[in-house]
């Protein structure tokens, strides 16, 4: 048969596109998509469990300086960091970022403790040992 | 006898999805030998094993090819459950048989449209790929990624999908078949489809079986080898056979990839119905890899074989996987012979060439 | 359910006519897989026929390593031999199909030819560590005050700012210290 394709391509002509107009019109993601990693400073311990588990080195915490910071251009979203957390700290959000412009620092963030004179030490040497 | 040149083919050609180096030696219009050089995208990763442990490994694993990502992660899963005896429960493997079936019918859709693209079909193409958007999403909607799925892991899955969720999914499922059903048959019937495809690259039963073929390039020889047939996961309680076409040219490599897409539409519907409840994932992990398996999976493109070796220590010794474009290098290296130059792209993409797969 | 896995040992010397014995009797190329041992390569032969699948292993030593081509036999094994060739390092003789070091490209020439990294010593970690931990950085640095719990932002490093060159080394120091601990 010769122009076997010709009644779907006909079919498409008439109606409308199956494509939206990016970026005008965007989509609404779904629940369990893997956007990004959201970070709660307000229940965190700083005990780098997540820095630990982290495949690409993404998550660097620092106890001492208290501070948390994440490189997002590193991040692969595989939510290991979200698993190892004991205080519910990291939540995989369903949007997905931005696109980083170049020259720019913005996919560093970094947090710091909220209230940094609580004392450290509150881990259990158990976890260190692999 | 005429004059001998040499023609590089790639390693940027528009038909090839990735890069890869062929050397033709032609004889006026036609190919006297074909000579392959790769590494273009060869990132090292079976090395790795010596900087992440076996659990992270599996992340690793999943991003050799972007295409067929979910099998190599499960082909990994189930070489260290077997070295170190984890017992995975009864619905992490069948849910991970839904998720590699939807990935082999994302593969051979996407493939499809490349292949109508290599010669000029521009709107099946197009439309091809309109019908793999909507697989897509649902891969979007259960897993989390478009193509990296991140859900399998060692002891089981890692999220579930719920029943009603899958109710929902197998009517979607019938509504896609419908859609793909106009395809097939351009696929089928095209007078310009079949004067390009028919007897161009023929491979022999003997020539296919004896020089290391899988998958459908196997398969369109004559021969009914399916890595499937060794009962992993839950296929032996599935029903199903092997897809054979006889005639070893490029319309019977392309028809075999499209009915395997009913067939994979066919065993989803099984996986939905008979999906037993239960839980996901082994409750602990404990101790370190000591041993070594060979575990082969079907991928798309053919059988994959994944060897681990551990000896004790949180760090695997080797990692190798043998891809199934690999093992399909030599196969394409003796179909290229005696073809003309115009029917050369054609041929590479009938192998289904998944370059990031075979040089890892 | 799943497939048992076995190897049997083999002399390179003999490897040859296993294969073509094999060969004769139908069996396909699975694959070949080389290892890098402390002081050997040890190279594991898979073939198969009918989903029934037999392994060999053949062990060569480090220094000089030569090893006898299938591809008499398995004219597919040209493709694995040139690969083993490119990666370790390994001098396989009698190759159908040479390519003489060309067939996988790498900036860096045999990348897998090198001994594996001995294994570390497991160091335990004992209970003082972490209360000495607490005392040591209770008393190096107060407490920063003023609004601490916002995240930073988009950093630009500015040409004459001596912060910048403070802050970018920081992470670098961040993650030798992780790796250290």
């Amino acid at each position: 048969m010769l122009a076997s394709i010709t009644r779907l391509v006909s079919r498409s002509s008439i109606s409308k596109p199956a494509t939206r107009l990016y970026p005008a019109e965007r989509r609404e993601p779904y629940a369990a998509v893997r956007g990004h990693i959201r970070f709660i400073h307000d229940t965190c311990i700083f005990c780098t469990l997540c820095a630990k588990k982290c495949p690409t080195d993404a998550i660097v915490v620092d106890r001492k300086e208290r501070r948390w910071t994440i490189d997002r251009r590193k991040c692969i979203l595989c939510g290991s960091c979200v698993e190892a957390c004991r205080k519910a700290c990291l939540v995989c959000e369903n949007e997905r970022s931005a696109p980083f412009t170049q020259g720019s620092w913005d996919y560093m963030e970094t947090h710091y403790d909220k209230d940094a004179g609580d004392a450290v030490g509150a881990v259990k040497p158990d976890e260190f040992t692999d | 006898m005429g004059k001998r040149t040499v023609i590089p083919f790639g390693p940027q050609h528009p038909v090839l999805p990735e890069p890869i180096h062929l050397d033709l030696v032609m004889e006026d219009e036609r190919v006297v030998e074909a000579l392959p050089t790769i590494g273009f995208v060869h990132r090292g990763l079976e090395k790795l094993c010596e900087k992440h442990d076996y659990i992270q490994m599996i992340y690793v694993a999943e991003r050799i090819c972007g295409i067929c990502s979910f099998i190599h992660g499960l082909g990994y899963a189930q070489a260290i459950e077997e070295i170190m005896q984890i017992e995975v429960p009864e619905r992490a493997k069948w849910l991970r048989t839904f998720w590699a079936e939807l990935s082999r019918i994302h593969s051979h859709m996407l493939w499809a449209g490349l292949l109508a693209d290599a010669f000029g079909f521009e709107s099946l193409f197009m439309h091809s790929w309109r019908v793999r958007e909507a697989i897509v999403d649902i891969i979007d909607e259960t897993a989390g990624g478009r193509v990296i799925f991140g859900s399998c892991k060692v002891g089981g899955v890692r999220r579930d999908v719920e029943d009603k969720k899958l109710g929902e999914i197998r009517s979607k499922i019938s509504e896609i078949e419908k859609q793909f059903d106009e395809l097939y048959r351009v696929f089928d019937n095209d007078t310009t489809v079949h004067k390009r495809m028919d007897g161009v690259g023929v491979m022999t039963k003997e020539e296919a079986y004896s020089l290391g073929a899988v998958g459908p390039t196997l398969r369109a020889s004559g021969v009914a080898s399916d890595a499937r047939l060794l009962n992993y996961g839950v296929y032996s309680e599935l029903e199903w056979e092997p897809i054979v076409e006889t005639a070893g040219d490029c319309q019977a490599r392309c028809i075999v990839r499209l009915r395997e897409i009913y067939q994979s539409f066919d065993l989803l519907r099984q996986v939905i119905d008979k999906i037993p409840a239960g839980p996901i994932e082994v409750d602990r992990i404990k101790g370190n890899p000591d041993g070594s398996y060979m575990s082969r999976l079907e991928q798309p493109r053919g059988e994959v074989c994944y060897y681990l070796k551990g000896n004790g220590g949180k760090n695997l010794e080797r990692f190798r996987v043998r891809t199934p474009t690999f093992a399909n290098i030599p196969p394409l290296v003796h179909m290229l012979k005696g073809v003309e130059l115009a029917d050369v792209p054609l041929i590479i993409l009938t192998i289904d060439p998944c370059i990031s797969c075979a040089e890892r | 359910m799943s497939e048992v896995f076995e190897v049997t040992e083999l002399e390179a010397s003999k490897l040859a006519e296993t294969a073509k014995q094999h060969r004769g009797e139908g069996y396909r190329l699975v694959q070949v897989c080389a290892n890098r041992l402390p002081e050997s390569f040890e190279i594991l032969y898979s073939f198969d026929r009918k989903e029934q699948l037999v392994n060999y292993r053949v062990e060569v030593p480090a220094e000089g390593a030569t090893l006898p081509s299938i591809s008499e036999s398995y004219l597919a094994a040209f493709a694995y031999e040139n690969e083993i060739k490119d990666l370790f390092g390994i001098e396989v003789t009698g190759l159908v199909l040479d390519f003489g070091g060309n067939f996988l490209k790498t900036k860096v020439k045999t990348p897998f030819a090198d001994a594996p990294p001995p294994p570390k010593k497991k160091i335990a970690v004992k209970k003082v560590a972490a209360t000495e931990d607490a005392e040591n950085s209770d008393a190096k640095e107060p407490a920063p005050k003023g609004p601490i719990c916002e995240p930073a932002g988009p950093y630009v490093p500015q040409p004459g700012d001596d912060k910048a060159e403070e802050s970018e080394n920081k992470p670098a120091d961040n993650t030798e210290e992780k790796k250290e601990s």
